[in-house]
C-alpha cells in the first residue's frame, strides 16, 4: 500500500466523516436542549440532497440557489416537526418522543418515495469536476467544499453556543430547564430552535454530499445511523465530540474498505462502535456518567 | 403587591394545595414557614408559573408602577414601612392575573423565582450564569442596564467575580446560593420568591445570605417571600409570616408574634440549632 492511496483513503474517508460529523451535530444540538435523540436526523441529510435536485431540475433555479432554497425547506420540515408531533404530545416521557421521532422518519422517507419515486438523482458538483491532484492523490473540487463548508459551520455554531445570549439560552436548557424556565427563557422556543438548526445543518450536509454519493428517498436511514454512532464515538451531547466523532468514523470506514474489503464498509462503523462501547461507554470525548448526573 | 386567594393545587390526586390564602405588600419581606411537604415549594413553583392552579384560585400581581423598571437604590426602607393594608385596593383596578402565565411572561413581568436546590447551570461559567439571568430584558438599552446591574451584583458578591470565569458546579453551595439570588436579581425583578435558601448551609453561611437579602430587598426596591424550613432566622429578618401545614395556611401574624407563639415555636423553633 503506498502513500498515494492511504492519502487518498484519508481524502475520500475525510469527506464522508464530514457528513457523519454534520449528522451528529444535529443530533447534539436536539439531544442537548430536549434530551430526544431525534431518529429523524438521516431524514433532514435526504431531504437537502433531495430538495437540491428539485429545485435545480424541476423549477429550474440556479445551483446555489436550489441549495438554499433546499435549506430553507429542510428548515421548515423541522420547525414543523417539533410544532405538529413533537409539542402538541401531552405530558410525554422521552422514549414516547424518541418513538414520534422514529414514526415520523419512516412517514418523510415514506413520501420522499412517492413524490420523488426510487431513483436515484445526481446534483452537480458546486465548481466542477475537474480533479486536483495532490501528493499523488486525487482531490475533487466537491471535497474541498464538504471539508470546508463544515469547518466554517463548526466555527460559527462555536460562536454561536458560546458567544450570544440566543446560544447560551439553549445551553442553559440542556443544563437545567427548570432553571431556564424560571430565568425568563421561552423552553418551548428553544426546543422548536433546536430543530430548526439540526435541520439546516441536515441539509446542508446533505446538499453538499450529493454531488459525490447520489441522493435518493432512503439515504437517511443509513446517515442518521453513522451520524448516531459518531454521536456516541465522541460521547453524546459533546458537539465537538460528535463532529470529531464524525471524521474518525469516515476515516476508519474508508481505510476498512481500502485495506480489507468495500463489502464491509458499513460494517465497520458499528463494528468500531461497538468495541468502543465496551472499553469506554462514555464514548471518547464524553465525561464519565457519573459526573453527567 | 402579590395577592393569591384560595389556590389549589394537585400532583393528580395529592392535594399539595388547600385553598391556599396569602398576600405580599410591596417592600415587605414575608416568611413562609412549614415542615418538609408541607407545600412550600408548591406554593412558590405555582406563583412563578412552572404549576398550574386547579381553577377557582386567584393569583394576583400589582402592576409595575409607573411604567419604568424600578431603580437600583432608593426608597427601600420608606417603602418598608409604606403600603399597609391599602396596597390591595390601590392595585384591584388592572391588578394581573397569574394563573394563566408561562414562567417566561410572569418573569418579564417582575416575578423571580430562587428555586429549591439553587439550580444552577453546573457546566457553564458563573459570568454565563450571571448574564443569562437578565435573558428577558431586550433592547440596547436595557442591556446596558443588564451590565451595570451585574458590576453592582459582583461589587456586593466580590467572590462571585473572582470565580466568574469557573464553572458554577464548582462552587461552594453558599457560593451557589448567591449565584442563584444574584441569577434572579439580573432580570430586575420586583417580587422575589426564595425557596429555603438555608437549606444545607452552614448557620454563619446562612446568616451571611439573610444578611445579603435584607440588604437586598433595601438596594433593589425588592418585596421578597421567603420560604424557610429554619423557621427562627427567617422570622428575625422578616416583618410578616405563614405557617403552612399539610398544604393549608393554618397561622400568619406579623413576625414578632409568630416567634412568640406557643405552637410555632413548639413546632418550627424547638429544632433551631443555631440560636
Ligand atoms: N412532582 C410531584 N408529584 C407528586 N407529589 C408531589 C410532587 N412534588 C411535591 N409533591 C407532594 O406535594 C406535597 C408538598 O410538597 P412540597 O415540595 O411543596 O413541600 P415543601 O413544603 O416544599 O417541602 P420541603 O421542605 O421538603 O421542601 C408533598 O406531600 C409532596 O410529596
Ligand atoms: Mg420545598
Amino acid at each position: 500500500m503506498d502513500f498515494a492511496s492511504i492519502l487518498q483513503y484519508l481524502i475520500s474517508g475525510l469527506t464522508v466523516g464530514a457528513t457523519y460529523g454534520l449528522t451528529a451535530l444535529g443530533f447534539t444540538i436536539i439531544y442537548n436542549t430536549t434530551g430526544i435523540i431525534n431518529f429523524a436526523q438521516g431524514e433532514f441529510v435526504m431531504l437537502g440532497g433531495m430538495f437540491s435536485v428539485f429545485f435545480l431540475n424541476v423549477t429550474g433555479l440556479p445551483l446555489p440557489l436550489a441549495v438554499a432554497a433546499a435549506v430553507a425547506a429542510t428548515v421548515a420540515v423541522g420547525a414543523f416537526i417539533e410544532r405538529c408531533t413533537i409539542r402538541p404530545v401531552k405530558h410525554p416521557t422521552l422514549i414516547q418522543l424518541i418513538i414520534v421521532t422514529i414514526g415520523v422518519s419512516i412517514v418523510i422517507r415514506g413520501l420522499a418515495m412517492l413524490v420523488w419515486g426510487k431513483d436515484t438523482f445526481a446534483l452537480p458538483a458546486f465548481t466542477g469536476e475537474t480533479p486536483l491532484r495532490f501528493l499523488g492523490a486525487t482531490i475533487l473540487p466537491q471535497n474541498l467544499w464538504i471539508l470546508g463548508i463544515t469547518l466554517v459551520l463548526l466555527a460559527a455554531l462555536k460562536r454561536f453556543f458560546a458567544g450570544t445570549m440566543f446560544g447560551r439560552a439553549m445551553l442553559a436548557c440542556s443544563h437545567n430547564k427548570k432553571a431556564a424556565y424560571l430565568s425568563g427563557i421561552d423552553v418551548q422556543r428553544m426546543v422548536l430552535f433546536s430543530f430548526m438548526l439540526s435541520a439546516f445543518i441536515g441539509s446542508v450536509g446533505g446538499a453538499i454530499l450529493a454531488p459525490i454519493t447520489m441522493a435518493s428517498y432512503d439515504r437517511g436511514i443509513l446517515l442518521g445511523l453513522k451520524g448516531f454512532a459518531a454521536c456516541i464515538l465522541g460521547g453524546l451531547g459533546n458537539p465537538f465530540g460528535a463532529a470529531a466523532g464524525g471524521l474518525i468514523l469516515g476515516v476508519l470506514e474508508s481505510f476498512g474498505a481500502g485495506f480489507v474489503s468495500s463489502a464491509y464498509k458499513d460494517a465497520f462503523a458499528f463494528l468500531i462502535l461497538l468495541g468502543l462501547l465496551f472499553v469506554r461507554p462514555s464514548g471518547l470525548f464524553g465525561k464519565s456518567a457519573a459526573t453527567r448526573a | 403587591m402579590i395577592s393569591l386567594k384560595n389556590v389549589d393545587v394537585f400532583y393528580g390526586k395529592i392535594h399539595a394545595l388547600r385553598r391556599a390564602s396569602l398576600h405580599v405588600r410591596r417592600g415587605e419581606i414575608v416568611a413562609l414557614i412549614g415542615a418538609n411537604g408541607a407545600g412550600k415549594t408548591t406554593l412558590l413553583s405555582t406563583i412563578s408559573g412552572l404549576l398550574r392552579p386547579a381553577p377557582g384560585g386567584r393569583i394576583d400581581l400589582a402592576p409595575a408602577t409607573g411604567g419604568a423598571c424600578p431603580g437600583l437604590r432608593g426608597a427601600g426602607s420608606a417603602a418598608k414601612s409604606g403600603g399597609d393594608g391599602g396596597a390591595k385596593p390601590a392595585f384591584a383596578a388592572e391588578r394581573i392575573d397569574l394563573t394563566r402565565r408561562s414562567p417566561d411572561r410572569i418573569v418579564r413581568l417582575g416575578v423571580s423565582h430562587v428555586p429549591e436546590g439553587r439550580q444552577v447551570w453546573g457546566p457553564m461559567s458563573v459570568a454565563d450564569n450571571i448574564l443569562l439571568g437578565s435573558y428577558c430584558r431586550t433592547g440596547r438599552a436595557a442591556r446596558a442596564q443588564a451590565a451595570e446591574d451585574m458590576a453592582e451584583l459582583y461589587r456586593m458578591f466580590p467572590v462571585l467575580e473572582e470565580r466568574s470565569d469557573q464553572m458554577a458546579g464548582t462552587l461552594s453551595g453558599g457560593e451557589q446560593q448567591m449565584l442563584a439570588i444574584a441569577r434572579a436579581l439580573m432580570a430586575r425583578p420586583r417580587l422575589l420568591l426564595l425557596d429555603e435558601p438555608g437549606m444545607g448551609l452552614a448557620p454563619t453561611v446562612t446568616r451571611e445570605i439573610f444578611r445579603h437579602i435584607v440588604d437586598l430587598r433595601d438596594r433593589f426596591e425588592l418585596t421578597v417571600l421567603l420560604v424557610e424550613q429554619n423557621a427562627r432566622s427567617a422570622l428575625q429578618i422578616a416583618d410578616r409570616g405563614y405557617v403552612l401545614e399539610t398544604g393549608r395556611i393554618v397561622l400568619q401574624g406579623p413576625a414578632e408574634e409568630l416567634l412568640a407563639n406557643r405552637d410555632v415555636q413548639r413546632a418550627y423553633l424547638g429544632r433551631d440549632l443555631d440560636s
